[in-house]
């Protein structure tokens, strides 16, 4: 095969692959973040992702304290090529999604559109996150 | 115009299917590309609210700090003013973190404590200063809030941007040649490949004749 054919396709795949370099390592509980002087998860490519208190203390006013440990955060906003608009999951991130966007979505999955995703990541900037969905 | 296509392909079955393997990766990154570029601008364009009218805030701010410091200096003379700066006790304390929007990795700044402080605090005698002075302190330390928000938002800006013009190009290269040129290429495989097939049937049939006629 062509190597210039090759190169391309690797980078390509690199890309594809890079996407999703930002997303944490491992999701963590409001409880433990809330009690976290400097409230934080790392990414897969190592940066640091902080979340801002003021936000943290917005979310635990939404749900209720003895849901602290269930709610893993930064909220996934998952972005998928072949359909429009993010899909949301999980009943709780549900709940903080209706409440910032005035909504009344019921289910453990929610499909929210453009001028919706602009809301929520205005008002949560850092304690939600994109993922793109590459199947 | 000629319609582009890869170079040095042989027309066959097998470079076919590589090609139209290559083409659906192809497409799928374009499509994913172009999502993150559009949730990259929205962003920008979030960022860009929060900072309409803030540098003109910190402007305004920072020039009334200096005309109250000014007047201080012309009621109290510049040693005095020295004097006085020189026992202020320490500044604020400015925490730099980071956060990621997508892979572009953006700084959160913020102060650990509040910035604005009282006379009391500020450490500098009451007694032989102006009231001018205590206005120019105020003001200088309700413009740190207002500069810590400004510099993260214009970083953020700057580093969007600047990621919203790489993702831009990655996409138009994909939509405008790369995926076309594989398009042209399978498209061209298939003809010749028709092509060949139509020879191949001509060919046979012209034996099939000259067979049946010996």
């Amino acid at each position: 095969m062509c190597p210039k054919r090759d190169k391309s396709d690797i980078m390509l795949k690199k890309q594809i692959f890079n996407l999703n370099r930002h997303i944490p390592l491992e999701r963590r509980n409001l409880e433990d973040l809330l009690r976290d002087e400097r409230p934080h998860v790392l990414g897969v490519d190592g940066n640091r992702h902080r979340f801002k208190r003021s936000e943290l203390e917005r979310i635990s006013k939404i749900i209720k304290p003895e849901e602290y440990y269930k709610i893993k955060l930064p909220i996934y906003i998952e972005i998928e090529s072949n359909i429009s608009g993010a899909r949301i999951l999980g009943n709780l991130e549900i709940d903080i999604v209706n409440s910032i966007l005035k909504k009344d979505n019921q289910g453990d999955e929610v499909f929210i559109y453009r001028p919706e995703i602009r809301i929520l990541r205005k008002e949560l900037p850092t304690t939600t996150q994109y993922m793109f969905l590459v199947k | 115009m000629a319609q582009e296509m890869i170079e040095g392909i042989n027309p066959t079955r097998m470079e076919l299917l590589k090609l139209k393997q290559r083409e659906k990766l192809a497409v799928k990154g374009y499509s994913l590309l172009k999502e993150k570029r559009n949730a990259l601008i929205m962003e920008f364009f979030n960022i860009l609210e929060r900072v309409k009218g803030s540098r003109e805030n910190v402007e305004e701010k920072l020039k009334e700090a200096f005309e109250d410091l000014t007047a201080s200096q012309i009621f109290m003379g510049d040693l005095a003013v020295n004097k006085s700066a020189l026992s202020v006790k320490e500044s604020v304390e400015v925490e730099i973190d980071s956060r990621s929007i997508m892979g572009v990795v953006v700084p959160v700044v913020g102060s650990t404590t509040s910035p604005e402080r009282t006379v009391v605090e500020r450490g500098y005698s009451f007694v032989d200063t102006s009231v001018k002075l205590d206005e120019a302190a105020k003001k200088f330390e309700e413009s740190i809030a207002l500069i810590i928000e400004l510099g993260e938002i214009e970083k953020t800006i700057i580093l969007l941007a600047s990621e919203i013009e790489s993702t831009k190009r990655r996409v138009n290269a994909l939509e405008h040649i790369i995926i076309p040129r594989l398009e042209n290429t399978v498209k061209y495989i298939e003809m010749r490949l028709e092509e060949m097939e139509r020879e191949n049937f001509v060919r046979l049939k012209m034996i099939k004749k000259s067979m049946e006629m010996e």
